[in-house]
């Protein structure tokens, strides 16, 4: 029980940290994209770890002892794309997310966290009397993100409905105008980062519009608060590998 | 060295006539361009100079915000004198009032309100005549004024104050052309006043005054009994004597007799009742009035913190669909403090 706690918490330390310093320094420095390289690091590390083990596992049942494919067959390139992949998708939404993202979202997405973190550990430790190693780790992380998930989407969706407010200046404006609002949240200075954070802005600022656009119904105004909290599976995701990453190493450290 | 004839134009008196015309284009486009350009640059230096700033959001909420805070204590204090000039005839009327207190009729019109419930409007037409229709065109007034202080401090903003040469992008014009016009519509003053002095809320108003009112009415009236017995016995007694006489029309002479000791007796009572706590019962009136007043005042000033407040609200989701469905949104805190729960972060 300690062991998963202490688990979560310094999955929390490794999340929170290098996204609270993304926010706080970006408007002043481009530099502070390095903030994110350290959780950037440990989510590819991780998954990469995660997926060349199940490959592997995969190909110890498929491939004949002593078959020279296996020289071949190491899965380090599949795993590799997987987890640049995952963290390339990843990595923007969660600092697009750290920058926009209101207190009260804060929080909800946190309490997500801790769920997600904590449904993993307890489903990896279920399915670890039905399934081999490899396999009861990573259903169990799925399953800890996506059940977080999906309890957390009415949640975000709720609370995005209910709490988060959208300027009153884009009502008057036109489809383009309403994008360059959006962007115009962004640092005066641009960047290569601004310039990848705009597109999430701007479709925001889109969405926004539509949704005042089309408000005689209630149906976009729904979907606008479910889209924007299907951030939920990506933040379950993300702390979950960070929380098997916290595993990882304090195993390395116990058998050291 | 035949390279270089290729590329330079062919000298001499023995050029071809279409190379001839070739030239003068070449030369008449290049020329004609330049004409175009070099004005263009010009006026592009020029413009470099008063470069077009599209303001970020948070910017142009913070300087609608302000204004619309500016704009309030501006108004303010025209709150006050507006009143001022609207309780005015109030004031005006109490002594006419306190006449008609005093008279014969004036007790009895009162009396009969007060049993009747009709006091309210007694109070109405000689004391507050007018009042409705004076409060709402002053708070319609006090609306333009408040859109003007509100445009004015909307220009003289520090973001725009700093930089006087530099020419505002169109988002950022429509969306501060869009903030003055709302200052305008936006929970208009006169709809509150127009509220507050509606049939019923002034009869509401007036029931509150005629409550007072009724209480010292009814008082006076009690006390009085005990003094018109008196002079009403003395009436009798005089009356007897005098239509002890008067043969088959000692009725009549009764009736006459007791009608007059009545009302000499009131009106007795009345005057002496007016000498002794005329100035009270006008301190009391005016005591009343001013609480009204206040009443109004705070309402007012309520009213204009709102509208302020409003100015610089964003929305969510729920009043969207609240508005979508024609509900007034509850009443939530409305004032912008800064970077709040539930606003977006700053990100500049």
């Amino acid at each position: 029980m300690f062991g998963a706690v202490r688990k979560i918490g310094l999955a929390a330390i490794a999340f929170i940290f290098p996204l609270y310093l993304w926010r706080e320094l970006y408007p002043l420095t481009e530099w502070s994209v390095l903030a994110l390289l350290p959780l950037a690091a440990m989510i590819f590390w991780t998954m990469q770890k995660n997926a060349s083990t199940i490959y592997r596992a995969k190909l110890h049942v498929a491939l004949r002892a002593g078959s020279p494919l296996s020289n071949l067959l190491t899965g380090r390139l599949s795993s590799g794309l997987l987890a640049f992949g995952f963290v390339a998708i990843a990595l923007p939404v969660l600092s697009w997310q750290a920058l926009s993202s209101t207190p009260v979202e804060i929080t909800g997405i946190s309490v997500l966290c801790l769920v997600a973190g904590a449904t993993s550990i307890m489903s990896q430790a279920w399915l670890a009397h039905h399934l081999h190693p490899p396999f009861s780790r990573t259903t169990g992380m799925t399953i800890g993100a996506v059940v977080a998930a999906i309890v957390f989407v009415p949640i975000l969706a709720w609370i995005n409905w209910n709490f988060i407010e959208y300027p009153h200046e884009i009502r008057v404006l036109s489809l383009p105008e309403a994008m360059q609002f959006g962007m115009k949240e962004l640092p005066a200075r641009r960047g290569w980062i601004a310039e990848l954070l705009a597109v999430f802005y701007a479709a925001d600022a889109v969405k926004l519009w539509l949704v005042l656009k089309y408000k005689s119904s209630i149906w976009p105004m729904v979907l606008f608060s479910l889209d924007a909290a299907l951030v939920a599976f990506i933040v379950a995701k993300v702390f979950v590998v960070l929380t098997e990453f916290v595993s990882c190493i304090t195993q390395k450290d116990n058998q050291q | 060295m035949k390279q270089d004839s290729e590329l330079s134009p062919p000298q001499g008196p023995h050029q071809n006539p279409n190379t001839k015309i070739f030239w003068r284009f070449f030369w008449g486009t290049i020329v004609t361009l330049l004409c175009i350009t070099i004005p263009l640059s010009l006026a592009l230096m020029f413009q470099e100079n008063q470069p077009i700033a599209e303001l970020p959001i948070t910017v142009i909420e913070e300087m609608i915000g302000e204004a619309a805070q500016k704009a309030k204590k501006n108004i303010e204090p025209n709150v006050k004198q507006m009143l001022d000039q609207i309780y005015e005839p109030v004031y005006a009327g109490i002594p006419a009032y306190a006449d008609f207190h005093y008279s014969v009729l004036g007790e009895y019109t009162e009396l009969f309100g007060v049993v009747f419930s009709d006091l309210a409007n007694a109070i109405h037409n000689r004391l507050y005549k007018g009042f409705d229709r004076r409060f709402v065109t002053a708070a319609t007034e006090l609306d333009k004024e408040y859109a003007k202080a509100f445009s004015a401090a909307l220009l003289l903003s520090e973001e725009i104050k700093t930089s006087p040469n530099r020419l505002l992008g169109p988002i950022t014009k429509v969306i501060l052309d869009d903030a003055m016009d709302r200052a305008r519509i936006t929970m208009p003053l006169a709809t509150v006043a127009a509220t507050v002095t509606g049939i019923g809320a002034m009869k509401a108003t007036m029931t509150v005054v005629a409550k007072k009112l009724a209480y010292k009415i009814s008082t006076k009236a009690s006390a009085k009994l005990a003094l018109k017995a008196g002079g009403i016995g003395t009436g009798i007694a005089t009356g007897a004597l005098l239509c002890a006489w008067s043969g088959p029309f000692a009725a009549l002479c009764g009736l006459a007799g007791g009608a007059a000791a009545w009302l000499t007796v009131d009106a007795v009572v009345v005057n002496l009742d007016e000498y002794f706590n005329r100035d009270d019962f006008e301190i009391e009136l005016r005591n009343i009035i001013k609480e009204d007043r206040k009443n109004k005042k705070k309402i007012l000033e309520a009213a204009l913190i709102q509208k302020a407040c409003a100015m610089a609200k964003n929305f969510t989701l729920e009043e969207l669909a609240d508005e979508k469905n024609k509900q007034p949104p509850e009443a939530k805190p409305l004032c912008y403090t800064g970077n709040g729960e539930g606003k977006r972060p700053e990100t500049h």
